[in-house]
């Protein structure tokens, strides 16, 4: 123990050395030369002294995946040339970024591919292809190429030696695949590509669409048909290539650029967007779902308890159907956690005042604890409205939305919580169907002010995801991110009107 | 006393188990499995094309880790591991780098001091010249063990409940199992230490009991002073004392009960949340509490998870002085609390706390008794070292003023010295 606190004090100026990092101001200067002047050899025996994780069989692709950025691929080519000419062994994973780096030029150029770049391409991947045991990243590099090409079938052996390998191929392995078939006009390939993916929840990549839509410009049935699929996945196009989308359309469709608020009238076609249709079969499910898998089935106590359980459902069979279900706490607690509790039981009183108002019939989910609130209120809620008391240590999210499930469609909740972790833990059907059930039945309260008026956010009455009434086609975009988007609970920032010609 | 009779028994009859428990064997299983054969495979080659491509990869592979990575299932998780791998290899590296360097400036700085040494009339110093007698490590080991003998007759229980391996994943699991280690160690060194139960600890099926019997391999000798039990605690105690610490009760725990029996759950929870301990509770139905977090401190942004370890000397330190408030200050990581809101008080009580816990921690009681022999001691070096040198010391780092107060350090030869000596020349 004395030894090493003294030793304490000859460490002092320790400072950790950074030497693995590779230095990027190098490459930088690099990709701004003519790729006939470089010094190879020079630039790679000093690339090779610099740092101590670059070594002879990583070098290579080093270099290879520094162009990527800009997809400087007469860069590469010519250091591929001074290794040939150098006699150097190009590894494999050299050879499948350079793959990658042919694809990413080709797609970004947008242009028709070369028969000289077809050529090298089907080369390269003929030699990393040649052993029995392949590697998944180096299969999907070889998707990748051969996808740009006349040998594009191939591309199914190596989906077949991926699922050998046990690993997913990723969304853009799909999408070159996709559009390529596109391209050659065989449907029944890519129906059936689409079919794999949405049952393995992947999302196609904006580009096959884009593909899709100009190869058929002048089909109708054809777009129709990938909008029905948009529609059905529930998904959300970037905001971003709106443009590209709109000029694709506008010889099938009038086009027009519109936003829609949250009274849900279209400004370019005067409709009104229809709400959303859930059948019954669906809501009975879900209920099921939520009271018996996610609430009871690994642990009845980790959420509740089992005499808790029997309790509510007999109190449901009783006393359903509801008008709306109230998550008491939640509304307590909206104006704040640090309050009193007269503070938080006149909040509640007045939420179930307003709905006594508008001869609602409701719901109050609350804790034990709140029998110690102030009697007057509390009389004055049981006395309007079914109150149940869960414990304090049980979950009462789940009771509330079995409550409103089980009590029929045209059962509201009133909740500030957007149950997230709830529907994270169901299927992503059913994720779907509660989400879009949820988007038309939760309301939300806003704030109360002085004169203890409640302002109530409503929700959304219409279809948030692509959709057609009487021949006009809907079509949302979102500026969220660059990558398609599953729908939420924000209102669209654009959408595409697409009315028959 | 029954049980320190058996350790006796069997303490005096000759030891032949002694022999090999510092070492834990590894087995040699040859793989039969044609399905983890063929995974090897695959598992190998893909580290080929990642070496090529330059991702971070360690250079070579051991046993064990090569176990671990055929349990990974996906090709992210297994990535992953391999730069954490590699960034462990490059820790190495640069500790050994360093080492060498530390160890050229120490044999300057012997060399150094053995010249002023041939000048010079007495040397003080530790390793010259002490009043003290050295004490070694096993007596101390010895004491702390003997502490530990007597908190297993007579002192208050305290049950970790090691059952929830399955809950967790491999990294928390190891986690745990360092943690629960910890727990033993500091629960050692306290004054008054808890009688430490181990419940439902499986040392052959579970990660982190398996890492628990790795990190203390003599666990199962008849002599450790550690219990440890395959049993549930419901079987071994009675349940009416039993308590259960868990965070999402309600109810906090602000008198410590000297008779009851606490339950700690041994669960390193970063990824889930689920309250697994409160429904264990729950379906025991014991009596449940929490530790007033809330209450005595002023939390900042982030979590208010616990380790193990510090749970436990949080309850010692309750134990032993009945303040909830120093016990927590002294315990709960600082970058946890809100610093702006803590008070003066709390912020001389913390610095201090900081300052001894990395520095020696030594009585000041100690030295005041002797205080005058101290300050003529000093006088009298000051003044045969201004004889020597007759110039003025340099600006001395915080560091060494800490030091001074118990300590006079001068005689060690100090860089700092030589330069300004040879600025002057």
């Amino acid at each position: 123990m004395w030894r090493s606190t003294f030793s304490k004090l000859f460490i002092r100026n320790y400072k950790p050395t950074n030497f693995i990092r590779i230095r990027t101001d190098v490459f930088d200067k690099l990709l701004t030369q003519n790729p006939s002047e470089i010094n190879w050899e020079l630039f790679r025996n000093n690339l090779l002294k610099s740092n101590i994780t670059i070594n002879s069989t990583n070098v290579d692709s080093i270099i290879i995946s520094k162009c990527f950025n800009g997809a400087y691929l007469d860069i590469a080519l010519s250091y591929v040339n001074f290794l040939k000419s150098n006699c150097l062994k190009i590894n494999d994973g050299t050879i499948s970024k350079l793959i990658r780096l042919y694809f990413n030029r080709i797609t970004t150029d947008g242009k028709e591919i070369t028969e000289k770049d077809e050529n090298e391409i089907i080369k390269w991947c003929n030699s990393i292809s040649k052993k029995e045991e392949i590697e998944s990243t180096i299969a999907e590099s070889i998707i990748h190429g051969l996808s740009l090409t006349r040998e594009w079938m191939r591309c199914f052996e190596y989906f077949e030696k991926m699922k050998e390998l046990d690993k997913q191929p990723s969304d853009s392995t799909y999408s070159c695949v996709l559009v390529k078939a596109t391209k050659e006009n065989r449907e029944d390939i890519m129906w059936k590509l689409l079919k794999e993916m949405t049952a393995k929840n992947i999302i196609p990549r904006m580009s096959f669409f884009l593909t899709w839509f100009q190869h058929h410009e002048n089909d109708k049935r054809k777009i129709e048909e990938m909008l029905e699929f948009i529609s059905e996945n529930g998904l959300l196009l970037p905001e971003a290539k709106i443009q590209k989308i709109e000029q694709a359309l506008r010889k099938v469709f009038n086009v027009s650029l519109v936003t829609i608020n949250r009274t849900g009238k279209c400004p370019s076609c005067t409709h009104k967007l229809p709400g959303v249709k859930l059948l019954p079969t669906e809501f009975s499910k879900l209920a099921t779902i939520f009271f018996d898998t996610i609430l009871v089935n690994n642990d009845e106590f980790l959420k509740t308890n089992p005499e808790e359980i029997k309790k509510f459902r007999e109190f449901v069979d009783k006393t359903a159907p509801y008008d709306s279900v109230i998550d008491g706490l939640n509304v307590a607690y909206s104006k704040g956690d640090k309050l009193s509790v007269r503070q938080y039981a006149k909040n509640l009183s007045q939420v179930v005042k307003y709905f006594v108002n508008n001869n609602q019939k409701c719901l109050v989910i609350g804790r034990k604890h709140m029998k110690n609130w102030p009697r007057n209120d509390m009389a004055y809620i049981r006395e309007n409205a079914f109150l149940f008391l869960v414990e304090d240590l049980s979950h009462d999210d789940l009771f509330l939305i079995y409550a409103a499930l089980k009590s029929g469609p045209k059962t509201n909740i009133f909740s500030r919580d957007l149950l997230r972790q709830h529907s994270h833990l169901l299927n992503n059907k059913l994720k779907q169907i509660f989400r879009r059930w949820q988007q038309e039945h939760q309301y939300q309260l806003l704030t109360i002010n002085g004169s203890n008026r409640i302002i109530v956010k409503e929700p959304i009455l219409f279809e948030l995801r692509a959709h057609k009434v009487k021949s006009t086609w809907h079509l949302p975009f979102t500026n969220e991110n660059q990558k398609l988007a599953i729908q939420t609970f924000n209102l669209p920032t654009s959408w595409l009107c697409l009315k028959e010609r | 006393m029954i049980r320190l009779m058996k350790c006796l028994s069997q303490q005096l009859r000759p030891r032949t188990d002694l022999i090999r428990c510092y070492s834990v064997e590894v087995q040699n299983q040859k793989e039969t499995n044609p399905e983890k054969e063929k995974k090897r495979k695959v598992i190998e080659l893909e580290l080929d094309i990642m070496k090529q491509e330059g991702r971070k990869v360690p250079s070579k592979l051991s046993k064990g880790e090569m176990e671990k990575l055929l349990d990974l299932n996906s090709v992210s998780a297994r990535r992953k591991y391999l730069a954490f791998l590699f960034s462990c290899e490059m820790t190495h590296i640069n500790q050994k780098k360093k080492k060498e360097e530390r160890m050229i400036e120490r044999q300057k700085a012997l060399e150094e001091r053995r010249e002023k040494e041939k000048d010079m009339h007495i040397v003080y110093g530790l390793n010259r010249n002490s009043i003290f007698l050295k004490i070694y490590e096993t007596t101390m080991n010895l004491w702390h063990n003997n502490k530990l003998t007597r908190a297993m007759q007579f002192s208050q229980k305290l049950v970790i409940d090691c059952s929830y391996d399955q809950h967790m994943t491999m990294q928390e699991a190891e986690n745990c199992a360092k943690q629960l280690c910890y727990t033993f160690a500091m629960n050692r060194l306290h004054d008054q230490p808890f009688d430490l139960h181990y419940c439902n600890l499986d040392t052959v099926n579970t990660v982190s009991g398996k890492k628990l019997h790795n990190h203390i391999p003599t666990m199962f000798n008849p002599d450790f002073p550690l219990n440890v039990h395959k049993e549930s605690f419901m079987d071994l105690f009675d349940k009416d004392k039993l308590v259960y610490l868990t965070p999402h009760c309600r109810n906090e725990l602000i008198e410590y009960n000297h008779d009851d029996i606490y339950i700690v759950g041994a669960m390193v929870d970063k990824a889930n949340n689920e309250p697994i301990s409160l429904a264990k509770a729950k379906k025991h139905n014991l009596r449940m509490a929490k530790l007033p977090l809330e209450r005595f401190l002023h939390w900042g942004i982030g979590g208010k998870s616990l380790a193990i370890n510090q749970i436990v000397e949080i309850l010692l330190d309750v134990r032993a002085k009945n303040d909830w408030e120093s016990a927590l200050l002294k315990h709960v990581p600082r970058r946890k609390l809100f610093k702006e809101n803590l008070n003066q008080s709390h912020k001389i009580k913390g610095a201090q706390d900081f300052k001894t816990k990395s520095k020696i921690t030594i009585s000041k009681n100690f030295f005041n008794d002797n205080s005058e022999d101290q300050q003529g001691f000093e006088d009298r070096r000051q003044r045969s070292f201004n004889a020597l040198n007759e110039k003025h010391l340099p600006p001395r780092s915080k560091e060494r003023k800490h030091f001074e107060k118990y300590f006079n350090l001068e005689t060690w030869g100090n860089q700092l010295k030589k330069k300004n000596n040879n600025n002057d020349n």
